[in-house]
């Protein structure tokens, strides 16, 4: 048996969870919704969770979206982890709209994994590690 | 679509991750370990890893391990989450487990997920 110790100290973060059909208008009502609460907790890392989600968004549509996020920059102060299904469309999208966020000024990444997510969100520190 | 916005804050916590095979020795080395570091960093919750380890043991095993964390409750007064396989063997043995462990006052749940073991480690809150 293997083991390693390892402290983590995440940060608080904010889950934003959709499912079902994801358009430009929903997506854009969704940034807004998100620039509210963000809003309030400053301190907050952002999760939004698309894995249950079929995104009918184009490429055009993503640099709007983009855009829109960039209108409430100085309300996202912290990382916005995004949460996909791992689908390579999906990937390619998640990735172009990585590029375009980038642009506008924003920390942003893509996972496959919650857990990876949380991750990126800590501190986290290996203790000890044995064999 | 539907969307809903939680807010999460998660305590610190230590996470112990094992592979391969797990005994009774190793077991209670393995607690031994964690009481030095659950002392040291008071307050802090206890995740521990198991989705990639293999079981040796009956109820009595279980039993003594449960014994020996019981031997360090001082250390470990925050919430225990256990991340399993998702194996019914497995989820049978983590139910026991789960029994001795709540009989000896810990605050212990087995997950199959790690989501869900976030889930339970954290304060959530809608906003």
């Amino acid at each position: 048996m293997s083991c390693s110790l390892t402290l983590y100290k995440p940060s608080d973060f904010m889950r934003k969870t959709a499912a079902g059909e994801m358009d430009l208008e929903r997506s854009l009502q969704a940034v807004h919704d998100l620039a509210e609460a963000a809003g309030f907790h400053r301190d907050s890392h952002i999760l939004i969770d698309v894995r249950e989600t079929q995104s009918t968004i184009s490429h055009i549509e993503q640099m709007r979206l983009a855009m829109e996020f960039g209108n409430y920059r100085h309300l996202f102060h912290n990382k916005i982890a995004i949460l996909i299904p791992p689908t390579s469309e999906r990937i390619e999208k998640a990735n172009l709209m990585q590029r375009c966020m980038e642009a506008e000024g924003f920390e942003m990444k893509v996972f496959l994994s919650f857990e990876h997510a949380i991750d990126w969100f800590s501190e986290v520190t290996p203790l000890d590690e044995t064999t | 679509m539907s969307v809903d916005i939680k807010v999460y804050q998660t305590q610190d916590f230590i996470r112990k991750t094992a592979k391969g095979m797990i005994d009774r020795d190793r077991s209670i080395a393995a607690v031994q370990e964690l009481a030095i570091a659950a002392n040291y960093f008071k307050g802090h919750s206890i995740l521990l890893d198991l989705r990639d380890t293999q079981v040796e043991g009956d109820h009595g095993d279980a039993m003594r391990v449960a014994a020996e964390f019981a031997h360090h409750l001082k250390a470990f007064r925050n919430k225990i989450a256990v991340v399993i396989p998702d194996t019914a063997e497995r989820m049978a043995r983590a139910e026991f487990m789960r029994n001795c462990m709540h009989l000896e006052g810990f605050q212990w749940e087995f997950f199959m997920a790690f989501e869900d073991a976030i889930d339970w480690l954290s304060e959530i809150t809608e906003f």
